[in-house]
């Protein structure tokens, strides 16, 4: 073997030797797999629901869990756990709007009937696959508006949880998520 | 200023989340919602949203939580191999450019021929002392990159 061929051996030998002593810190395989079984079905749907991509959340589903694998933060009990976990979900999901929303499409009109049209960001739109009319609706909140409505009525979460998850204030959580819940509601219309 | 919160709004989202809403839900609560704008629109809006999270629940299909677990061991080792091998490239190139221009001054030192050879003594040390300095150099170019990769890496 050539001289480089043996660094490169002995200095790979040293480096998974330091990876298994950092891997010290991280979850084993068993606590891993069990926090995912708990938790990964609230996390794709919220990231499918704030990104309003599928295929979408089957990537950031990945990232997000890798990010919080690899962390090897330690959590004080579960629930601070999960919230680590919404967090970085959160994070990567505005990374990739950000990242979208560099390359605008023309918007797109909906509610054609109504006297006022509303226009949103046709890859939004488009995105949401189903076409309740909530999903519809919620196509024209503000990223942080969906994850917060979400955090608290679909996974029920504290106001301090949202603050934690989203990044805001926790005086701040409860008026955001009055003007969301006061947006989602205009836009779903007075019930008959 | 105007009013955005409720003093019943906990309550309120408490009947919604524990499915009392609209049918188990006692009249003096119901009688509130109906009047009250903020719990109204909790109501609506947390109704909506809480059935469309259970509806998707089930339906929610996500990778095996040990093929997520295989990919993530994968991708960790693969970055611990890109880490190492820049490490270990840019070390090399600098321990090449090093070797050269020590085997340049050795040469020129035990070299008569050449035009701009160093004074006598440094000849005469250079010529005592040019296979340990040698053996010094290949031992350095050997742990080098070991050490500065110890001492840069995070991973």
């Amino acid at each position: 073997m050539d001289f480089t061929g043996v660094m490169n051996d002995a200095l790979l030998a040293v480096a998974g030797a330091r990876s298994k002593s950092e891997a010290r810190g991280l979850m084993d395989e068993e606590t891993f797999r069990a926090f995912y079984e708990r938790t990964s079905r609230a996390v794709w749907i919220y990231l499918a629901r704030v990104t309003g991509d599928r295929t979408l959340a089957d990537d950031l589903l990945q990232e997000t869990y890798y990010r919080f694998y690899k962390a090897g933060a330690a959590h004080q009990d579960e629930g601070h756990r999960r919230n680590s976990l919404f967090c970085i979900a959160t994070n990567i999901a505005r990374d990739t709007h950000r990242r979208n929303a560099r390359h605008p499409l023309e918007p797109l009109e909906l509610n054609e009937a109504a006297e006022e049209t509303v226009t949103i960001d046709a890859r939004i739109a488009e995105r949401f696959e189903e076409s309740t009319d909530l999903w519809r609706a919620m196509a024209q909140l503000k990223p942080i508006q969906r994850e917060m409505l979400w955090l608290a009525y679909a996974l029920g979460s504290s106001h301090a949880e949202i603050a934690e998850i989203v990044g805001v204030k926790s005086g701040s959580v409860k008026i955001l998520l009055f003007r969301a819940r006061r947006k989602l509601a205009t836009l779903l219309g007075r019930p008959s | 200023m105007k009013r955005t919160d409720c003093p019943l709004e906990q309550e309120t989202l408490a009947i919604v989340h524990a499915g009392r809403w609209p049918d188990s839900c006692d009249e003096a609560s119901r009688a509130h919602i109906d009047v009250c704008v903020t719990c109204n629109d909790i109501v609506r809006v947390a109704t909506l949203v809480a059935n469309d999270y259970q509806t998707a629940l089930p339906t929610a299909h996500v990778p095996n939580s040990g093929l997520i677990w295989w990919r993530m061991q994968r991708r960790q080792r693969q970055e611990a191999v890109r880490t190492a091998s820049r490490v270990i490239t840019i070390v090399q190139a600098i321990a090449v450019a090093a070797g050269v221009a020590v085997a340049i001054g050795i040469l020129a030192a035990t070299s008569r021929a050449f035009p701009f050879a160093p004074s006598d003594l440094s000849r005469t040390i250079l010529t005592q002392w040019g296979i340990p300095l040698i053996i010094a150099f290949a031992a350095w170019l050997a742990l080098a990159p070991v050490a500065v990769y110890l001492a840069v890496s995070k991973d």
